[in-house]
């Protein structure tokens, strides 16, 4: 009948549809790339026709703050070199789990933070480089470039860096002076702790044994002054914005923090003090590497150099971005960028010695929390 | 016209295969072609006592959450169905009006309520019942009261709609007959919208198991449900293995408990 052909014939038609569908999203999910924007193009089709060939040179990025980065820095060295700047952004696991399975597009430059990168070198994912190549590499202050062991440092250039410090309510509490202080009677139930599976987690294990024990290998003693405080933890945080949000709600009144939480936490208008401890600056390193197998590396060398040079640091400083590792870099004190009082007692977390046992770590650490 | 009209269901087939064999297939997809690393970490994940642990926290959670979000939405069915249909017409609308805002706003939202300084406490204080402010937040009590507004709507709706099927008729004449309205409820509607309640006893369940921004704030990382885990592992130790193991489990107890509690209303109904 004709009403049964016609529904004879829909069926049919919506399973092509399906079918369709179905095939093109498979073939999507398995040949998928990985999100990319260019900053440069609106429109991809636009540079496919440019008659003059621009080379192109893939970043791999968190993305946080590209829209300043892409303004100050990426815009001044596309003009500078004709070059187009493609970015591939992600969470630093995200992008650290693509680099390892190979995902297209491959970056030639990534940026991971020092444990990240330390592993990639392991599995020789990161080439080995020339840093004579590299004008501005001598004005990365000496601190850095002496504690940096060869195992990053010809593989991974440090490009900002992250120390720990400690937040505090001045009004609320006596000054605070050592890492110690966090066991203080006064600021029990008022402490926010990093969670292990934050960056600044190990971090603040690590300046738990220096601590007490003034070798900062020592970490069975640290887990036991940890599990002391353990009661007394308010909370644990493991995002970046935690601290500050924390704070300002009066939840809590001391917090181990990160460099790029001084800026948020002064903005508070609360009195909040930010202390270096007396038993050192412990820090950790975010470095820009050279992924293995670049078509790009003359190009990626020049990145590199242009981003650690005097300008592009002072001009990411003085944006909040990152804090700058070049010591020519002009700091105002009291800049919430400002790192002298790193450079007195600086100690590099080896990202060997973190690699070799964070799982471990991790593990302890949910023995005495859960 | 015995006519199977098969036909019908043709335009919902996409989204079905994409669910089915897209999504949940891929995960099939990772977990065999993975098994020879997986399965040796199996036993050690499941028998740590972490695990363990994690694994009681997400399932009281979901419990408490199931029984308090029933709790509330019975008698507030109940009434409404039955003896203020305007009332029910509106609730239909504001139950849903907390899943229009965004998971951590309104997680953000508990935090001012719950805090140490927040309404709650500030309250209690003025009032001069407590003197120093109660400690909700980062507790499982701050994580459920999330998750209950997260999913009181489901549980409500559920059981809502399946009044709906209850003529009213059924209802007067049981009352005609002398019983009181608890007993009305107790031996009339409730096993009538038992279907009801088991549909939204699983949505809230399985909601509850897979819930991360929720516990993640207002646990304050202190209450360690199994999606926390979840996320460590793929976020920090980079561990896929263990993360689809933890996986499996919040699948594998979603499924029981579905299985489980359409076991328990065929049992339930008989009796």
């Amino acid at each position: 009948m004709n009403k049964r052909a016609i529904s004879r014939v829909t069926a049919v038609v919506i399973i092509i549809v399906i079918i369709i569908i179905a095939t093109t999203v498979t073939v999507f999910l398995t040949q998928r790339a990985p999100t990319t924007t260019t900053p440069t193009t609106i429109t991809t089709p636009a540079t496919t026709t440019t008659p003059a060939e621009k080379r192109k040179l893939y970043i791999s990025h968190w993305g946080f703050g590209w829209d300043l980065i892409d303004k100050l820095v990426i815009k001044p060295f596309e003009g500078e070199y004709n070059v187009e700047i493609i970015l591939i952004s992600g969470t630093t696991s995200e992008r650290y789990t693509k680099l390892v399975k190979g995902v297209e597009p491959i970056p030639d430059v990534i940026f991971l933070p020092d444990y990240y990168a330390y592993r990639a070198i392991q599995q020789g994912l990161l080439i080995r480089l020339d840093l004579s190549k590299l004008q501005n590499y001598q004005y990365i202050y000496d601190f850095i470039r002496e504690q940096l062991p060869s195992y990053i440092k010809d593989y991974g250039v440090p490009h900002t860096i992250q120390d720990l410090g400690i937040a505090y309510r001045t009004d609320r509490h006596a000054q605070v002076t050592s890492w110690k202080d966090l066991w203080r009677e006064d600021f029990r139930n008022e402490i926010l702790w990093p969670a292990m599976t934050a960056t600044s987690g190990p971090m603040a294990l690590v300046m738990t044994a220096l601590a007490f024990t003034g070798d900062m290998h020592n970490v069975d003693i640290a887990f036991k002054k940890l599990k002391e405080l353990t009661p007394y933890i308010k909370a644990y945080y493991t995002r970046s914005g935690d601290p500050q949000l924390y704070m300002e709600r009066g939840e809590v009144d001391i917090v181990p923090i990160l460099r790029y939480n001084w800026g948020p936490l002064k903005n508070l208008s609360l009195p909040i003090g930010i202390v270096y401890p007396a038993e050192g600056s412990m820090y950790v390193l975010n470095v820009i590497s050279v992924v293995n197998g670049s078509k790009n590396v003359d190009l990626a060398y020049k990145f590199i150099d242009y981003w650690i040079s005097k300008e592009v640091q002072q001009k990411l400083s003085d944006a909040l971005v990152d804090a700058p590792i070049n010591k020519m870099v002009k700091v105002p004190s009291g800049h919430p960028f400002d790192i002298s009082g790193v450079v007195q007692r600086p100690i590099y977390l080896d990202p060997k010695f973190l690699a070799e046992n964070l799982e471990g770590w991790v593990n302890k650490w949910r023995e005495i929390t859960g | 016209m015995e006519r199977n009209n098969w036909m019908i269901a043709i335009p919902s087939f996409p989204i079905l295969f994409f669910i089915f064999f897209l999504l949940f297939g891929s995960i099939l997809f990772v977990i065999f072609s993975n098994l020879s690393s997986i399965k040796d970490k199996f036993i050690p994940i499941f028998s740590s006592e972490y695990f363990i642990l994690s694994y009681l926290t997400t399932l009281k959670i979901g419990l408490v959450v199931v029984i308090v979000s029933a709790a509330l939405s019975y008698p507030l069915a109940f009434y409404s169905h039955f003896y203020n249909r305007k009332l029910s017409r509106v609730m239909d609308i504001i139950v849903f009006i907390p899943l229009m805002v965004n998971p951590l706003i309104r997680s953000l939202g508990w935090m001012i309520i719950l805090g140490k300084e927040g309404l709650i406490n500030w309250l209690l204080m003025k009032l001069g019942i407590i003197n120093s402010p109660l400690r909700i937040l980062y507790t499982d009590i701050a994580v459920e009261i999330g998750l209950l507004e997260l999913f009181f709507p489901f549980m409500y709706t559920a059981i809502a709609s399946s009044m709906e099927n209850i003529p009213y008729e059924t209802v007067m004449s049981a009352s005609s007959l002398g019983a009181g309205s608890l007993r009305v409820f107790k031996d009339v509607v409730f096993p009538l919208s038992i279907t009801g309640f088991m549909t939204g006893a699983s949505i809230v369940m399985v909601g509850c198991a897979a819930a991360f921004v929720t516990p993640s704030i207002l646990g304050g990382m202190k209450v360690k449900t199994l999606s926390i885990i979840l996320r460590e592992y793929v976020d920090v130790t980079l561990d896929w293995d263990a993360a689809t193991i933890i996986a499996i489990a919040i699948l594998l107890t979603a499924f029981g408990f579905i299985v489980g509690i359409s076991l328990l209303k065929r049992l339930l109904l008989r009796w």
